[in-house]
This record gives structure tokens, C-alpha cells and sequence, in this order.
């Protein structure tokens, strides 16, 4: 693809959009994290851990409540158990009072105020049960008779300090039985005028029977089982209102954060001048500030990007784009709108350029910015289309007051007068004119004033000219417009080809990359070269979508080819608006990322005149993408501004040396001199040389002896739809030379 | 537990009384020993108001005259509350056959052929055990003191006694005097003391105490009893009726009665360790004097006219100090 060094400029929003939709293709990529449904949410996350963790600790507390009111009530049962056995005296009142209905009744009512005790039995001497109290239902279920074995038991412990048995099941130690003989005792006949307390009177003990205490503290234990019950309850109830009153607490505490959802929201759709809720918590009040800064970023950036989108970098002018705009806002304005497009070219600039430099000429197009802009002044709007053209549109004009505007536009431009080394120069320039119709679409619009001043031109310059439709003319802005819309199509729907010409190398014949050339199906169904539309396409402001399209289709075709052939290169060209363009590295590197290609095996070629152009910016461009890996190559060099002086500022991997010098190289001394010192200085610089238009075997076998290192031309390959690696033949004695400038550049 | 280290010694009696004497020892085994009036007796201690209260029906013991060889004196043990009251016969008789029983090397039976060889007319048992064996064994009249629970009816010889308890009413009087909140007393006894209930019941209504008792029948009943008892009196009077009361229960008696505010009275100083508020003690010279002119009136062939049980004259009553608030309780000791 070669790309023309009259581009326009301001593309690089189109790269920003081409960002945004790559992001989008690697988001979606990446899991589909985009939807927004799927993803969790923080206030749930924390509201479920509080959940679970007060339901945790409320399971615990009960757990404990339990375990601690069992083991308590436990303890208690033992010794309510031993505390009973201090009431065996009263208990045992019927064994030594004899039976007494009174007494009887009267210790009824006493069991009956314990709902521990289950039954009290009262045994005679032989174990035999003499009667019992209830205290609870025990409907057919007698007490039973004492076994010799425990009798003895008892009967041993008469006398004792314990005397009685508690009894008690393991598995179940809410029932205790306490069994204990009942005595009588009596001093003995002198005992008590003798008593001593340090002599203890002899004394006749007497068994009266036995008394058999039924404990079950089952009771207690149902009401702590209810009580549990309760507390359970309460417990559950309080974590449910704990949660409840947590989720609003929590709702509240978070209540900052989700009041930034949406200014977020707004943010992330572009919305700058979304505000923000002053939030009273320090960490939330510095997202904010971090937000709003981030907002006031964005807000400068977008500003100037908008200004990069919508001005000329070198004049402040609007360019293509905002004129386009402009234009477009007059003509839906009115159904009948009305104004003159002005397209104003200066004469002889390239004279200026050419002697003074770049500079120089750069300075001269400030000059002349702030000139017309001060000619027309608030009658209309100044633009700069790219090199020395300017378009002004004056809304509502007519075609006198065009004329006049043109007349003193002329004027002004004749007394300007830009000193440069001390040479005086007069810019005049060229006005075509074409006036505002309801007919006529913007891009027929600045295609009849581009005639107008080109008819101008052709009639002697410094002149204006109104847009009258010729045949030839008419034919032309047909085309052009025509064009506009076929590259529209191509660009939306896919329809560029890319075709690849090999280029080899002269040491050994064989094909070491391709250079990627952009074609177009004509209407006939013929190929069409760029050189037919890419003219229309820098004129109409289409050249950096193109060069979007060019770089993608590469490294995705380049993708699919090292499949088979890992190490295929391509080359490829870019306009210069892909250069102006901030983020075009690392643009470049997520595309090259996306589709696994090392950067290496890409080369990237700009023309010397364009990189000459636009040094500094170049310079840059360069550096960034050699950083990545990837190479670069100086194309078309020894044309135009060829200075020499530029191998040093720009490091590049290659020199394309112009097929003007190649095209007679046969025949023409100069030429081969040119050649041969162009590959001279390139090895001196490091740099590998290419010989373009290589038409002949006799061709190909010079540039190898004049020590040039790779050749491309028809010559070797025609762009074909695939990438063909070719082999040519090479002489011996070439080779030699090559090999010793090989070494040269090693050294 | 309120310590009678810081009582007030009454002595309700006709003059003062004196600290038992120190106990002789008993004579050489194998039967029995003369006990020696002991010389020089101690001088009387100064006496505190006079509270005596002697029954009027009870003429004074006659002097005693010698009566050497004529009295056998039969010991249960060699406890102070019976040794007491040997030394004091043997200071009144000059010289005496004791005869105890405790010591095992001569057989009851024997000790009793021995008096009956000997040439004494009676036989003065102190303490039940030696009363018991006396009305079996003895083929002499028998008089005993010092014993609580005395069943003369299965005794094959005469046998007439000194009462156990001194009189109650004095004793009372103080007591009402040291606390004049002093509204009920109760007592619980076994059987057989239709006599000392009488006595006990009209000294009580002396004092216009109401009078509570109990008749019980064996130790766990008295506490049974004591318990309810406990309830209704302010005070209790312990009487040494063995037959109801046994160690663990007088102490359980004595543990609830200071939890429920219950003042007790008791008959022996041995049970001071108990923590009892009051101390009804008897006289042994007035139990010897007494038991010495019963056995006087025997030999002199008044058996007939000599009441089954004598009273007793003198008392002494010991009420600790908390308890003690009468302002004529006399000085103390």
C-alpha cells in the first residue's frame, strides 16, 4: 500500500474507537464478565457472611446453653441427691413410729411438694416392701422387694457416717435411688451421767427397716429442655432482627458505595460531568476524589483529543473533520441553504519547502493560517485540509459576497510577505469557489471548490475562480464522489483485498518477507491499484479507517499463514495519520497479542518523505514500535527531501531505495553510482537496503554486485493473493560482495 | 457455740456448795476398798444470793452418824457424776466398802457375795448399772442414786431410791430470771415419768411457762419429736432418759436447736461440750447425805415409811452468760 504523504490528520478517535472495540472483543473473550447479572455483589457477600457467621455463633451459644444447663442441672441432681439423704430421719418416721395415719398424710403432703421425688418404700428388716408413696402415676408398678444381697449391703452401713446407697444410672443420671436402713440407737444404761464427749458412751442399736428414696429429676430436666426451647426461640428471633437490623445497618454503611453506582455508571457511558455525592466516610470521600479526578482527566483528554480530532495540529485550524461538520450543521440548517466553500491553495509552497526546509515551510503554513483567518474573519470558518490547502466556509453568502470574500482573501494574501533566512517570499495563492446548494452533498460540495481551484491554478494562479461544470470536470467530481462511496462500502463491509509481493534476498535467492500491498475490486471486477483511490480517500478524510483495516487484515492474515509458514513476515505501509495517531503502538501491540504474532515478523514501512515531514513525531513512532519488536523500513528513499543526515535520527531496520533510481539502473551510470553509495551508507548505518522495481535478470544481478541486500519487483514476483516464497538464482560474485558488507555492517 | 468458760454459777441450795471433790482412788482390786474421809475439805466458796428452794415436805437429812462396815456402795463406773458422790459417803461414813463395777477382774455375782458376807445391812448403788445388778443380785435392801430409768418392780429385795434430777422448779425460777422471754418449755422422756411430767408441769406453770413434752420411744423418735417440738418452745429440757437418746441424735438436737434459737437445759456438766445454755447440776453431798438417811432409816427398820424416791434438796443451776440477764442471778464463778 502506498500511502501519500497529503494526508489528513485527526484520526485518532477512529483508533480510540478501534481500542474500545477491541477491549470489548477481549472482554467478551475473557468469560463473558460483561454481564452484569453474573457478577456478585459486595452487599450480599458481607450480608450472607453476617448471616452465617451470626448463625454460627447463635448455634454455638445454644449448643452451650444446652450442654452448660445440662452439666449444671447434672451437678445439681447429685446433690439435691445427697441433700435428701439428710431428710432419711423424717422419711424413715414410719419404720420407728409405727403406722400412723396422721403421720402417713402428713408425709404425703411432704413428697408431694418435691416433684423430684418418684417414690419413697419403706422395707421391714427382711427386705419386704411394708408400703410406699407416689408421687407420680405409677399405675401397676409395685415396688420391689430387697435383695439379700443389698439387704446385707444396708444393713452393714448401720452406724456409719454414710449410712446410705445412691444409686444412679450412667445413661441416665436424672434418676438417683437412695437406699438407707433406719435404726434406732440408745445410750447405754450409764452412758449419759458418764457421758464424755472425748469417750463416746456405749450404745445398742436396733434396725427398725429400710427406707428407699425414688429420685427423678426428669422434671427439671423437661423444664430446661422447654427453657432451652424458649431461649432457642428468643435466641433465633434476635438473629433473625439482628439480621434483619443488620442488612439495614449495613445497607446504610454501604448505602455510600452504591450511591456511586451510578455516577460510575454515567462515567463509564462518557457522561464527564457526572457528580458525585460528597460522602462522609473518609475511604468513600477519597474514591470520590479519585473518581472526580479521574473525571477531570478524562474530561482534559477528551478535550484534547477532541481538539487532536477536530484541529489542525500545526495551524489550531479545524480540520477536514469539523469542517465536514460545519458544513454539514449549514446545509441542514435551512432546506434552502445558501454559502460559498472556498478551497484555497497556496502557490508555489513547494518552493519554499524545497529551499528553505520543512521548517521553514511549516512556519510559512502559520503564517498563512493566521492570515486567512484574520481575512475572513467572523464572515466564515477556516480550515486546514492537509499540506497548503485551506477551506473557508462562509454560511449565507451570496455569490457577490463569495467573490468579495475571495477578492480580499487574494489581497491580503498578496501583501503578505514571510521572511525566512533572510529571504523574502510572497505566497499568493489559489481560491476555488462553489457555491452552497440544497443539491449537493458536502463531499460534491469540496469536490467542485478542489476543481474550481485547480481551474484556478491552470488559468495562472493567484486568482479565484468559481466552480462552472465542464464535462471533463463534471466527470471528475463524479468519480471522486463515487469513489467516496465505494471506499465507505469497502471499509463497513469488508471488501479490501490484500495481495503480497515477495521480496528476496540477493545473497541467496530466497523470499525473506512480503510486502503487503492494499487492492480494491473495481466495478469491472478488475483489481484496483491504491493510486486510483487513495487520492479520494486522504481528500475525503477516509485514510485512517483504511489504515485500521490494513493493519488488522495483516496481522489476522499474517496469523493464519504461520500456521503453515511460522516464519512469514509481512511489510506493510502506513499513512501518515496512523503515525499522528498517540496510541498507535500500543494499539498495534494488543492486535499483534490478539492474534499470537510476534512482533518481529512484522515490518512497518514509512515513506522518507513523510518521516522527514514529521520528524519529531516519526522519531517517536518508531522508537515505540521498535520497542515492541517489531521493524521498521524507510520507504521510497532518495526521493524528494532525501537527506542523508535523517539515517541518523531515524533507526531503521531498512532502506527502500525509490524505483526511480532502480527503473534504467541497468543503463545508467548515475543510477548505479546512487545505488551503490545508498547500500554503502546503509551498511555504514546498520541498516539493510531493498532495491523496489526490480524488472529485469540483469537488474537483479547488479544490485547484488553494487552490494544491496534484497531486491523486489515484477521481476522476482507479481502481487499475488497468497504469499509465495520464490527462490532466484544468484551469481557467486555477488554474493562475495554481499558477504564482505555483511561483515562490514558486523564490525 | 457460747462457751460456759464465761458462765454464771448459781447455786440454788441452802449454803455453798463445793467442787467436787477430788475423786479417792478406789480401793485395790479385787473387791472393794474403804474410802477415807478425806481431811481437810475445801473452804466454801462465797456464796451467791441464797436461791433455796427446799421442798417443804422433805424433812433435812438426820447428821450422820458413824455407820462403819454397815453400808456397801456399789459403783457403776468411776465417772465423776458417781465417783463424786462415793467420796462424799465416805466422808460421811468415815469409812466405806465401794464396790465398782467396772472393773472386771470380780464378777458381778461375786462382788455381791462378798457384801453379803460382809457386815453391812445396805447396799448404796450409784448408777443404773449397779442398781440393775444390785436389785438381782444383792441379798440386802438396796437404795440407789444417781439413776434415771430404775424398775424396782422386778427387784427381789427392797429397794428405795434418791431422785436423778434435783428439783425443777428452782432451777425454772433462775432460768425465767436470766431470760424473762422465757415463754414455753418442752422436754421428751420415755415412759414411766408420770412424776417428774407432774413436777415439771407445775413448776412451768410456776413460772407461767407453757409446758410441752413428749413421750417417746426410742432416739430417732425423740429427734422426730424434738423437731417439731422445736417449733412451738423456746426452751428445751434435757432429762438423761438413755433409752431415748443416743449421741448422733443429741447432737443433731443441739445443732437444730441453736439454728432455730431453742435454749436447752441439761443435767451433766460432761455435756457442756455440746454448747447448752443451761446446766441443772445436782449436789453429790446433798445426793450422799440423801442417800445415806434413807439407808439410815432402812436399817433402822423404816423401810415402810420410806418413800420409793426421795428428792433431792439442793440444786445448782449454771446459765451462760448471753442467755443470763436476771440482775439477782448472783455472782459469778
Amino acid at each position: 500500500m502506498k500511502v501519500p504523504h497529503r494526508i489528513a490528520r485527526g484520526a485518532a478517535l477512529a483508533w480510540h474507537r478501534s481500542r474500545r472495540r477491541v477491549a470489548r472483543a477481549v472482554d467478551r473473550a475473557s468469560g463473558g464478565s460483561g454481564s452484569r447479572g453474573g457478577k456478585r455483589v459486595l452487599i450480599h457477600e458481607i450480608l450472607t457472611l453476617q448471616i452465617v457467621i451470626t448463625a454460627a455463633i447463635g448455634a454455638l451459644a445454644i449448643a452451650s446453653l444446652y450442654w452448660g444447663g445440662q452439666w449444671v442441672l447434672q451437678d445439681n441432681y447429685s446433690r439435691w441427691a445427697l441433700q435428701w439423704t439428710d431428710e432419711l430421719n423424717e422419711l424413715g418416721a414410719p419404720l420407728y413410729l409405727g403406722h400412723d395415719q396422721e403421720l402417713m398424710l402428713r408425709l404425703e403432703r411432704f413428697i408431694a411438694k418435691y416433684p423430684e421425688i418418684h417414690r419413697v418404700t419403706w422395707y421391714r428388716e427382711d427386705g419386704s416392701t411394708l408400703y410406699s408413696i407416689d408421687n407420680a402415676s405409677l399405675a401397676g408398678e409395685a415396688a420391689s422387694p430387697l435383695s439379700p444381697a443389698l439387704l446385707a449391703e444396708l444393713a452393714a452401713l448401720v452406724g456409719s457416717e454414710h449410712p446410705y446407697l445412691i444409686d444412679s444410672d450412667v445413661l441416665d443420671v436424672r434418676s438417683f435411688t437412695i437406699l438407707a436402713p433406719i435404726w434406732t440407737e440408745a445410750v447405754l444404761s450409764d452412758g449419759l451421767f458418764g457421758f464424755h464427749p472425748g469417750a463416746e458412751p456405749g450404745s445398742a442399736r436396733d434396725l427398725s427397716g429400710f427406707v428407699g428414696l425414688e429420685l427423678d429429676f426428669g422434671f427439671f430436666h423437661e423444664r430446661l429442655v422447654v427453657n432451652i426451647k424458649i431461649a432457642t426461640s428468643v435466641l433465633l428471633v434476635l438473629l433473625v432482627v439482628s439480621g434483619f437490623v443488620g442488612r439495614r445497618i449495613l445497607r446504610r454503611a454501604l448505602m455510600a458505595i452504591s450511591d456511586l453506582q451510578q455516577p460510575i455508571a454515567e462515567l463509564a457511558k462518557g457522561n464527564l460531568a457526572v457528580e458525585f455525592k460528597p460522602a462522609q466516610h473518609r475511604e468513600i470521600s477519597e474514591i470520590v476524589e479519585a473518581l472526580e479526578s479521574t473525571a477531570s482527566a478524562l474530561g482534559e483528554r477528551n478535550e484534547r483529543l477532541s481538539r487532536l480530532a477536530n484541529h489542525d495540529p500545526l495551524t489550531g485550524l479545524f480540520n477536514r473533520r469539523r469542517f465536514v461538520e460545519e458544513l454539514k450543521k449549514v446545509r441542514r440548517a435551512s432546506s434552502r441553504p445558501s454559502g460559498a466553500l472556498l478551497f484555497i491553495d497556496l502557490d508555489q509552497f513547494k518552493y519554499v519547502n524545497d529551499t528553505c526546509g520543512h521548517p521553514a515551510g511549516d512556519r510559512l503554513i502559520r503564517k498563512v493560517a493566521q492570515q486567512l483567518s484574520h481575512s475572513v474573519g467572523d464572515r466564515g470558518i477556516v480550515a486546514r485540509f492537509g499540506g497548503d490547502e485551506f477551506v473557508c466556509l462562509a454560511p449565507g453568502v451570496s455569490r457577490r459576497g463569495a467573490r468579495a470574500l475571495a477578492e480580499s482573501v487574494l489581497e491580503d494574501m498578496r501583501r503578505l510577505a514571510h521572511v525566512e533566512d533572510g529571504n523574502v517570499f510572497h505566497v499568493h495563492c489559489s481560491i476555488g469557489i462553489a457555491m452552497i446548494s440544497d443539491r449537493l452533498d458536502h463531499d460534491e460540495l469540496i469536490a467542485q471548490a478542489d476543481i474550481a481551484c485547480r481551474e484556478a491554478k491552470a488559468s495562472g494562479r493567484n486568482r479565484l475562480a468559481f466552480h462552472s461544470k465542464s464535462g471533463r470536470e463534471a466527470e471528475q467530481m463524479v468519480a471522486d464522489v463515487n469513489w467516496v462511496s465505494k471506499l465507505r462500502s469497502a471499509i463497513d463491509n469488508d471488501e479490501f483485498l490484500l495481495r503480497y509481493q515477495p521480496i528476496v534476498s540477493l545473497a541467496t535467492g530466497k523470499t525473506t518477507h512480503h510486502e503487503v500491498l492494499l487492492r480494491m475490486r473495481g466495478d469491472n471486477g478488475r483489481m484496483v491499484a491504491p493510486e486510483a483511490f487513495l487520492p479520494a480517500a486522504a481528500r475525503f478524510g477516509l485514510m485512517a479507517e483504511i489504515d485500521t483495516w490494513v493493519v488488522e487484515a495483516t496481522i489476522r492474515e499474517l496469523a493464519r499463514y504461520r500456521v503453515d509458514s511460522p516464519d512469514l513476515c509481512f511489510s506493510l505501509n502506513l499513512s501518515a495519520n496512523a503515525f499522528e495517531a498517540e496510541n498507535l503502538v500500543a494499539w498495534v501491540g494488543s492486535q499483534l497479542n490478539r492474534h499470537g504474532v510476534p512482533p518481529e515478523n512484522v515490518v512497518f514501512e514509512i515513506t522518507e518523505s513523510l518521516a522527514v515531514r514529521h520528524l519529531e513525531h516519526v522519531e517517536k513512532q518508531i522508537a515505540g514500535l521498535r520497542e515492541l519488536g517489531c521493524r521498521l523500513a524507510l520507504d521510497d528513499f532518495g526521493t524528494g527531501y532525501s537527506s542523508f543526515s535523517y539515517l541518523q535520527r531515524l533507526p531503521v531496520d531498512y532502506i527502500k531505495i525509490d524505483g526511480a533510481f532502480i527503473r534504467d539502473i541497468v543503463n545508467n551510470p548515475v543510477d548505479q553510482k546512487m545505488v551503490r553509495l545508498i547500500g554503502e551508507i546503509g551498511r555504514e548505518a546498520g541498516m539493510r537496503t531493498i532495491a523496489e522495481y526490480v524488472q529485469s535478470s540483469a537488474a537483479f544481478s547488479l544490485l547484488g554486485k553494487l552490494g544491496i541486500d534484497y531486491a523486489q519487483g515484477f521481476y522476482i514476483g507479481r502481487p499475488s493473493a497468497t504469499p509465495i516464497r520464490k527462490e532466484m538464482p544468484v551469481e557467486l560474485s555477488g554474493r562475495r560482495a554481499r558477504r564482505h558488507g555483511s561483515r562490514k555492517r558486523a564490525q | 457455740m457460747r462457751a460456759l468458760a464465761s458462765c454464771m454459777l448459781l447455786v440454788v441450795a441452802g449454803c455453798a456448795s463445793r467442787p467436787p471433790a477430788a475423786v479417792p482412788e478406789p480401793a485395790p482390786a479385787p473387791v472393794a476398798g474403804e474410802v477415807a474421809p478425806e481431811a481437810p475439805e475445801p473452804a466454801p466458796r462465797p456464796a451467791p444470793p441464797p436461791r433455796v428452794e427446799s421442798p417443804p415436805e422433805t424433812p433435812p437429812p438426820p447428821p450422820a452418824e458413824p455407820q462403819t462396815g454397815r453400808v456397801a456402795v456399789v459403783l457403776s463406773d468411776r465417772s465423776p457424776a458417781y465417783e463424786s458422790v462415793a467420796v462424799a459417803l465416805g466422808k460421811r461414813l468415815g469409812r466405806v466398802l465401794l464396790y465398782d463395777l467396772a472393773d472386771r477382774s470380780l464378777p458381778p455375782a461375786a462382788v455381791f457375795s462378798g457384801i453379803a458376807d460382809s457386815a453391812a445391812e445396805v447396799v448404796i448403788a450409784i448408777g443404773l448399772e449397779a442398781v440393775e445388778r444390785a436389785m438381782l443380785l444383792s441379798p440386802l435392801p438396796v437404795v440407789f442414786c444417781q439413776a434415771f430409768n430404775v424398775d424396782t418392780r422386778r427387784s427381789s429385795v427392797p429397794v428405795r431410791g434418791v431422785a436423778a434430777i434435783p428439783p425443777l422448779a428452782p432451777p425454772l425460777r433462775a432460768w425465767k430470771e436470766a431470760r424473762p422471754a422465757l415463754r414455753s418449755i418442752g422436754t421428751i422422756v420415755g415412759e414411766g415419768h408420770d412424776a417428774l411430767i407432774a413436777e415439771a408441769e407445775a413448776a412451768a406453770a410456776d413460772q407461767g411457762l407453757e409446758f410441752r413434752y413428749g413421750i417417746s420411744g426410742s432416739d430417732r423418735e425423740t429427734l422426730y419429736l424434738f423437731h417439731r417440738m422445736a417449733r412451738d418452745i423456746d426452751a428445751f429440757w434435757l432429762f438423761p432418759d438413755n433409752r431415748v437418746l443416743s449421741v448422733p441424735v443429741l447432737e443433731e438436737m443441739f445443732a437444730y436447736a441453736r439454728r432455730h434459737g431453742v435454749q436447752v437445759a441439761v443435767f451433766s456438766p460432761a455435756l457442756l461440750a455440746l454448747g447448752p445454755d443451761v446446766v441443772v447440776l445436782s449436789d453429790p453431798d446433798d445426793v450422799a447425805a440423801t442417800a445415806l438417811a434413807v439407808a439410815e432409816r432402812i436399817m433402822a427398820g423404816e423401810l415402810g415409811t420410806v418413800s420409793p424416791l426421795t428428792p433431792l434438796r439442793r440444786v445448782e443451776v449454771r446459765v451462760s452468760a448471753p442467755v443470763h440477764r436476771a440482775p439477782a442471778a448472783g455472782s459469778a464463778r
